[in-house]
């Protein structure tokens, strides 16, 4: 096989590593760059560059969040499930199924669209939620299961006895890079 | 209510469960199986993220802001990706929308301002662990320093190809672009990577 060397075929050898790395290209083309290999050390010494380089992108790992990054995420889910949760498109109990589809269509009709796509910010500047639950039209609907106050999981209950409704902005420290690839 | 119901066994059976179907049972308001799910992702996407972002704030910020779009969107979640791909391209999509408004906001500034190419990553003691042969080898820091310097298109693919280990496919799907540009992608930043710390270790 004629070998071909000239900067700008190393070029396109460079191109094609990646590929080669992964054994991709076709056979003919792979022979192509092999037998360049053999005659190019500058290709051949970058071709190695780039597996060190792959190796030590890989050796970079993720990177750990802290736990209280999770927590705050879930609680921020919790507040929006809540304020899902009141808003008025939630399951009637079923024999009172159609008593409750009318109320439904009242309470459209009076308050209008909820609170259920309040943006965050305004949610983190302090929603009305707590004052449409505790409205006794309310009263009839059940929340769907797990989002009620009595199925909400623990992890989160003491904070919310504690009327913790801030924005949690808990800094969350890169407790270290870990050379684990996920 | 005294009784243990279905509810209650399917619990058990939670951290068995695969992402979709953790997310499907979330339909139904389980707040538990998409905990699970946040648990599962939050450390991966916040690093990818931080990655992207350079910015733990604002890492931080789309990460909360990632779980609350899965929530609100689950229900449209089709089984035509993985729930993997899903949520990353969700992520992506912000980081990007994000990324493009610092650009403008940069732009916008007039005089010197501070290089947020250069600003460095909060990695705690220079990040390098203990089993990482740092002889011969591009020092951590300076390496993420050059990943953060890549163009966008460029540091996205290299930040889930080598750094978190997608596969192509997955990769294409979260950026959404075909598999070959995919590929092309990845060996230019390399490329780009490869030329940046060969200059920096001559001048070391
Ligand atoms: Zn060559």
């Amino acid at each position: 096989m004629k070998v071909r060397r000239s900067s700008t075929f190393c070029e396109l050898v460079a191109e094609s590593f990646s590929a080669y790395l992964d054994r991709s290209l076709p056979a003919s083309v792979e022979q192509e760059i092999a037998a360049h290999l053999d005659q190019c050390p500058e290709c051949l010494q970058r071709l190695e560059e780039m597996k060190t380089l792959i190796a030590d992108l890989y050796g970079l790992g993720g990177i750990e969040a802290a736990p209280e990054l999770a927590w705050s995420v879930k609680r921020a889910v919790r507040r929006l499930a809540q304020r899902q949760a009141d808003a008025p498109v939630l399951r009637p109990i079923p024999f009172l199924a159609s008593a409750a589809a009318a109320a439904v269509v009242l309470v459209l009709v009076s308050v209008g669209s909820g609170p259920e796509d309040a943006s965050l910010d305004q949610h983190a500047a302090g929603s009305s939620e707590m004052q449409v639950t505790q409205n006794p039209r309310w009263e009839r609907y059940v929340l769907p299961a797990q989002v009620g106050e009595e199925n909400v999981p623990s992890l989160f209950d003491q904070q919310a006895a504690a009327g913790d409704t801030s924005t949690i902005r808990e800094p969350s420290r890169i407790r270290g890079a870990r050379a684990v690839r996920f | 209510m005294s009784v243990l119901t279905k509810k209650d066994i399917e619990q058990v059976d939670l951290p068995r469960m695969s992402d979709e179907a953790l997310l499907s049972s979330s339909l139904e308001g389980n707040l538990v199986a998409f905990d699970l799910l946040v648990d599962r992702y939050y450390d991966r996407l916040y690093g990818y993220l931080i990655r992207f972002l350079k910015d733990s704030d604002t890492a931080e910020d789309l990460l909360q802001e990632t779980f609350l779009r899965v929530w609100r969107k689950r229900a449209e979640f089709k089984n035509i990706a993985s729930f993997s791909t899903w949520i990353y391209t969700i992520a992506g999509n912000l980081a990007r929308s994000e990324w493009r408004r610092r650009k403008r906001w940069r732009m916008l500034r007039i005089g010197p301002s501070r290089n947020e190419e250069e600003a460095a990553i909060e990695l705690p003691d220079a990040g390098i662990g203990p089993d990482l042969i740092v002889e011969n080898r591009v020092a951590i820091e300076e390496l993420t320093k050059e990943v953060h310097k890549l163009p966008d298109r460029y540091r996205e693919v290299v930040i889930l190809r080598d750094i978190q280990g997608m596969t192509y496919e997955e990769i294409a799907g979260i950026v959404q672009v075909p598999v070959g540009t995919v590929k092309s992608r990845l060996n230019r930043g390399r490329l780009i990577l490869q030329e940046k710390l060969g200059k920096w270790h001559e001048s070391t």
